[in-house]
């Protein structure tokens, strides 16, 4: 783990599931390219954990490959027109 | 030409005026530009005005006039137009020209070599491109909040907030820059603002209306909306925008009998602990006027749909989209930071992880055979709060500001985004005032395609005054249109 403590609260001194997500936001953003500063590790800990209040190795699944989205999005019309 | 040309208030009453020869279409376009350029000095929704095209100074012969024949309308600045790139309200630094979408690098600043396609139905209609409105950059925000453009002003109340992120589009209805506007609504970007200022805003089913040629937010999500004045108004350009190339065009009159006639079963539901105690109350309020003075049949609803749960799956899909479609300009944020507002809505899906976004699409399908069985079981359509406070003053939802409230801001999607990743359509219409004299505006949300039946109600609720558009109506749109009038086409006195 690398950078300042976490936490999913708005407690600044950091906790075991923030410094989690912490960590998988940190290699998320080292994965996709995309620059990050240490400021932003905590309110994006704090937002996923909003959005997914899961466990954190959640947070660490690699993608899936087999997903299709096309498929999915497929499968969705289908079902708004049956409801029409 | 007359230097100041004496409008109908509507689209309806705009094409009945031309059909009876009160004045062509070129006089209408000019005196519509006039008042866009003048009106935009006080309230600021304008990006930039277009170019008159050769077409405008054509005066058409009434027999053959469109629906919206001699009508300049502007929109949001999304859509592309041949020879112009939209702005997404990116307007500069290196993410002007942001649009994202359909070409292979989305950070592309290609030169559209057509109009998006819903440009194109509205221009088969009669319909002219007025000029691009502002908004929240890459249509990422809740509110108005650009820190690329001026803010956009409230026409109603200077200190009121104006929603996102089609916020140029309800200022220029609001503040009568243009007759009616198109938006996109991924989250709520058309209900929000068109709520925020006292107009009516449509939502479309997923898929209904064609998104070729418009900035991609999240895909999965995104739809065209309208924002008009009036009911009619509404349903006009969406029958235009989504009518099919070869397609018959509707005609206002018979549209209004159409909408007249309608006689829907509602059922209503209002989360006491969801919402603040004066817009419960004008809720409930209206419910009961509704079923007292129209042909809706009312119901309460039990309030066990996961209204909540659907809400999150939709934040989850337009984060992970959204950063997605723009990871292009993501990568370059070392050299050029993000503004905060647009920070919050690309950031989290760069760290949210794959599964998390996959379960979301993957549990779609089988949420909305749930909602149809919870929310349209006995019901053709659901009545909610179109915002969960009355409007707030724009400095408290502007990030930044000393009175920013995060919550507040946060809670303005809360009864829209859920719409979204239902994929169903959806109309906000004012049904009251607030104590401020702010509007408060309701959502009907109905099932897939219904997008005209939900129309209908709130043209029989203006009709019988129960919907409070009159503030931007100058002539009560929901009078019946002049006698002069029919289905066939011209006739020669206008009253």
């Amino acid at each position: 783990m690398s950078g300042h403590p976490v936490s999913v609260s708005d407690d600044a001194t950091g906790d075991a599931t923030g410094d989690a997500i912490g960590a998988a936001v940190r290699a998320a953003f080292r994965r996709a390219g995309v620059p990050l500063c240490d400021a932003e590790v905590a309110p994006l800990a704090r937002a996923l954990h909003r959005l997914q209040p899961s466990p954190v190795s959640d947070a660490r699944q690699p993608m899936r490959d087999t997903f299709d989205a096309a498929q999915a999005a497929a499968d969705f019309a289908a079902a708004l027109r049956r409801h029409a | 030409m007359n230097d100041t040309l004496d409008l109908p208030a509507t689209l309806a009453g705009l094409n009945a005026a031309l059909r009876c020869g009160d004045f062509t279409p070129a006089e209408a376009l000019a005196e519509q530009r006039r008042r866009c350029v003048r009106n935009d000095r006080a309230w600021h929704a304008l990006i930039d005005i277009a170019p008159p095209r050769e077409a405008d100074g054509v005066s058409c012969n009434a027999a053959t006039l469109g629906p919206l024949a001699g009508a300049a309308l502007a929109h949001k600045d999304v859509f592309d137009i041949a020879g112009r790139t939209p702005t997404c309200g990116m307007t500069s630094g290196s993410y002007a020209g942001a649009r994202g979408g359909n070409d292979a690098d989305p950070a592309s600043d290609r030169v559209p070599q057509q109009d998006a396609a819903v440009l194109a139905a509205l221009a088969r209609a009669g319909a002219h491109y007025a000029g691009s409105l502002c908004l929240a950059q890459l249509a990422g925000g809740s509110t108005a909040e650009n820190p690329a453009l001026p803010r956009p002003i409230n026409p109603l109340d200077a200190r009121a907030a104006v929603g996102g992120s089609s916020s140029g589009s309800a200022v220029a209805v609001a503040g009568d820059l243009c007759y009616a506007s198109l938006g996109t609504d991924t989250a709520g970007s058309v209900r929000i603002p068109a709520a925020t200022c006292g107009l009516i805003g449509l939502k479309t089913t997923s898929g209904a209306v064609s998104t070729a040629g418009v900035m991609p937010l999240a895909p999965s999500l995104d739809t065209v909306g309208v924002i008009a004045r009036n009911a009619l108004d509404t349903a006009l350009v969406f029958l235009c925008m989504s009518a099919a190339r070869q397609a018959a065009l509707p005609d206002p009159l018979e549209l209004q009998q159409r909408l007249a006639t309608a006689s829907p079963r509602l059922a209503v539901t209002i989360d006491d602990t969801q919402i603040d105690s004066a817009v419960g109350a004008a809720l409930s309020d209206f419910a009961d006027r509704v079923a007292t003075c129209t042909e809706a049949r009312v119901a309460m609803l039990p309030h066990n749909a996961p209204f909540p749960e659907w809400s999150r799956r939709a934040q989850l899909m337009l984060h992970a989209e959204a950063a997605r479609i723009h990871l292009p300009r993501l990568r370059m944020r070392a050299d050029d930071p993000l503004p905060a507002p647009l920070a919050g809505v690309l950031t989290p899906g760069v760290a949210l992880p794959e599964p998390w976004y996959h379960a979301a699409l993957d549990e779609r399908p089988r949420a909305l055979d749930d909602a149809i069985s919870l929310l349209f079981g006995h019901a053709d359509m659901l009545l909610t709060p179109a915002l969960p406070c009355p409007i707030p003053d724009w400095d408290i939802v502007y990030t930044g500001m000393p009175r920013f409230a995060a919550r507040t801001l946060f809670a303005l999607h809360r009864h829209t985004a859920w719409v979204n990743y239902l994929g169903l359509p959806a109309v906000v219409f004012p049904i009251g005032r607030d104590a401020a004299g702010r509007p408060l505006s309701a959502q009907l949300v109905g099932r897939p395609y219904a997008e005209l039946a939900l129309v209908a109600l709130v043209h029989q609720c203006e009709r019988d005054g129960l919907a409070d558009t009159a503030a931007h109506m100058r002539t009560a749109s929901s009078q019946p249109l002049p006698d002069t009038l029919d289905g066939s086409g011209f006739r020669t006195r206008h009253a």
